[in-house]
């Protein structure tokens, strides 16, 4: 759905038509999904979140002023949601993150073959699953949510060449399942 | 697996993971007004209008400032269209060449140059005091009523007196005098003795201006001439090429032919007109008067040696200063004339101008090229002078921009307010 099409379910969903919310739901709900499945672990949790998404579209309609970048919006709102929930259960770290590989034994190389070798025995899912919580969200943004490193690296608040050092990372990881 | 694939079995993935949610959150979707929908206007009045109703303080007031300018701008260029347009208004156009040719002419010159000999001859009947013309005694006639009494014994030989000084003045071989002088023809130019006071009267135009002024000095001067009089209006800021001199100058009357030509070369005569007086009665009256009153001196000085009375002495003396006076006056008036007559009084009043009139006549096809040139280079007088109103006009641009930026900001904040 392109920023034209969007605006144009949004000035349907200010009149009332719940059709303009449906098409929405339709194009969206399983990138949204995994954007907060992302944050959120719980399959649940993430169902919860995601329905009180786009009610919470719904809303928000009637404030929604027509331009351009509406994924990137609703990501930002998504991704807030989810980050907010987690707060407010109580848990400061979001995800458990796979720990990172110290220098010295990137330099020894032993640990790149050891994660080769992890990565190789797990099927895609898994490894998506594996992925640091913030590689995962950029995977979600870029793969499921086609939107550009820079979009991205303003949703997640951190420089772009992070983001695009971080998605390579991953692709070689998802590229290596199944070799 | 490739980029290509990873991409596609992320996708994969996620849409398979992707819940049914429609049915729990259409069920507590909150209920909306169904409101008619706005007709969404797109296009550029569209945007224009949401650059002013919507768009941001900043956006609003630009656009606000951009129209001023854009109005303010056009009546500008208009008003200079119309004004460059104007200036190539031709005035009546005379020839150049033709110039020479019309009455300035020898053969025209002949009608009105005054005459060579009678202004050569003239001085020498009275500057001076020259009394040889005048031989014995003064006239009796009404100039010398003063001192009848006195010179009544006289008076026979007075009559006598001015019958000969008449004819001493004829005798000194003047070729004017008085009622001869006006009708003589024979001169050594062939032109008429007949005392002129001729005025020319120039408009011209050049693109020179400088040069031309200073040559039309030079060339008075070098035929003898002198400026009598200067005026030169210099550029204002506002117009360009718009100076504008007036020259009054005095030409030897035997060489205005030549001068008159030269003005016709260097500069584009757009005008002319030529005037002659004829102050020849009023000279030959003038004359006698000075005559008759050189012949009444020449007698009172006589009278003067034979008086032997204190009171004859002191009589003759009284008339004697009220005739010198008289004949002071009246050669006074003749030395005007002289001036008038020698010199011809040439008027020309210079513009200077970007490009000159056409003269001659024109075909049709050259009228029409001559006014599309004409309009071309209004446009393009118009277009320079409006890019130097607006880099000359930006501080005004600038304060003009800050107060719409004040009142648009005022009337937002009221607008939120409601």
């Amino acid at each position: 759905m392109n920023n034209r099409e969007f605006d144009r379910c949004m000035r349907r969903m200010q009149k009332g038509d719940k059709t303009g919310l449906k098409e929405i739901y339709e194009a969206y709900i399983s990138y949204i999904y995994a954007v907060i499945r992302g944050v959120v672990k719980n399959k649940e949790n993430a169902e919860d979140l995601t329905a009180e998404f786009f009610i919470k579209l719904w809303n928000m309609a009637d404030q929604y002023k027509v331009g351009s970048g509406h994924k990137t919006w609703m990501t930002v709102i998504a991704r807030n949601m989810a980050i907010d929930f987690m707060r407010k259960a109580g848990r400061e770290q979001l995800t458990e993150e796979v720990p990172e590989v110290s220098a010295a034994d990137t330099a020894a190389g032993i640990a790149d073959s050891m994660e080769n070798e992890v990565v190789g025995r797990m099927n895609f899912r898994e490894t998506v699953e594996k992925l640091p919580e913030t590689e995962r969200q950029i995977m979600t943004m870029k793969l499921a949510g086609q939107m550009t490193f820079k979009e991205i690296a303003e949703v997640l608040g951190i420089p772009m060449g992070t983001v695009t050092w971080k998605y390579q990372n991953s692709l070689e990881k998802l590229r290596r399942v199944g070799v | 697996m490739t980029e290509k694939e990873v991409e596609k079995a992320y996708k994969k993935m996620t849409e398979s993971d992707a819940p049914d949610l429609w049915a729990k959150i259409e069920s507590n979707l909150p209920e909306k007004e169904v409101r008619t929908e706005k007709k969404v206007r797109t296009g550029f009045f569209a945007k224009l209008g949401k650059i002013f109703s919507g768009g941001s303080t900043w956006k609003t007031s630009a656009a606000v400032c951009a129209v001023c300018i854009i109005v303010l701008g056009t009546a500008q260029g208009a008003g200079g269209m119309f004004r460059a347009g104007s200036s190539y208004e031709t005035a009546s156009a005379t020839s150049k060449s033709s110039y020479a040719m019309d009455a300035y002419s020898a053969g025209g010159a002949e009608e009105y140059s005054a005459e060579a000999d009678g202004a050569e001859a003239a001085p020498a009947d009275y500057n001076g005091m020259n009394y040889a013309a005048a031989a014995a005694g003064t006239g009796a006639d009404a100039d010398s009523s003063g001192g009848a009494v006195v010179l009544s014994e006289n008076a026979a030989s007075a009559a006598v007196g001015t019958e000969a000084a008449e004819a001493s003045a004829d005798e000194a071989g003047t070729a004017e005098n008085s009622k001869e002088t006006a009708n003589s023809a024979d001169t050594k130019n062939g032109q008429s003795s007949r005392k002129l006071i001729r005025t020319f009267n120039l408009d011209a135009e050049t693109t020179d201006f400088d040069n031309l002024v200073t040559q039309l000095q030079q060339e008075t001067q070098n035929l003898g001439g002198y400026v009598e009089s200067s005026y030169v209006n210099g550029n204002s800021y506002y117009t360009e090429n718009s100076r504008y001199a007036s020259l009054t100058l005095r030409i030897p009357k035997d060489k205005t032919d030549d001068f008159l030509g030269t003005v016709g070369e260097m500069a584009n005569v757009t005008s002319k007109s030529e005037n002659a007086e004829d102050v020849t009665l009023t000279y030959t009256d003038l004359k006698s008067h000075v005559e008759a009153l050189q012949a009444e001196q020449e007698q009172l000085m006589k009278l003067m040696e034979q008086a032997k009375t204190v009171e004859d002495t002191m009589s003759i003396q009284s008339r004697l200063t009220d005739v010198r006076y008289e004949l002071e006056s009246y050669m006074s008036q003749l030395k005007v004339y002289d001036n008038q007559v020698d010199y011809d009084t040439v008027n020309i009043s210079i513009q200077e101008v970007k490009n000159e009139t056409p003269t001659g006549e024109l075909s049709i096809g050259q009228k029409m090229l001559n006014g599309l040139e004409n309009s071309l280079r209004a446009i393009a007088e118009s277009a320079k002078n409006l890019c130097i109103w607006f880099v000359a006009s930006i501080p005004y641009f600038v304060i003009l921009f800050a107060v719409i930026f004040v009142v648009v900001s005022i009337i937002k904040k009221i607008r939120k307010k409601k």
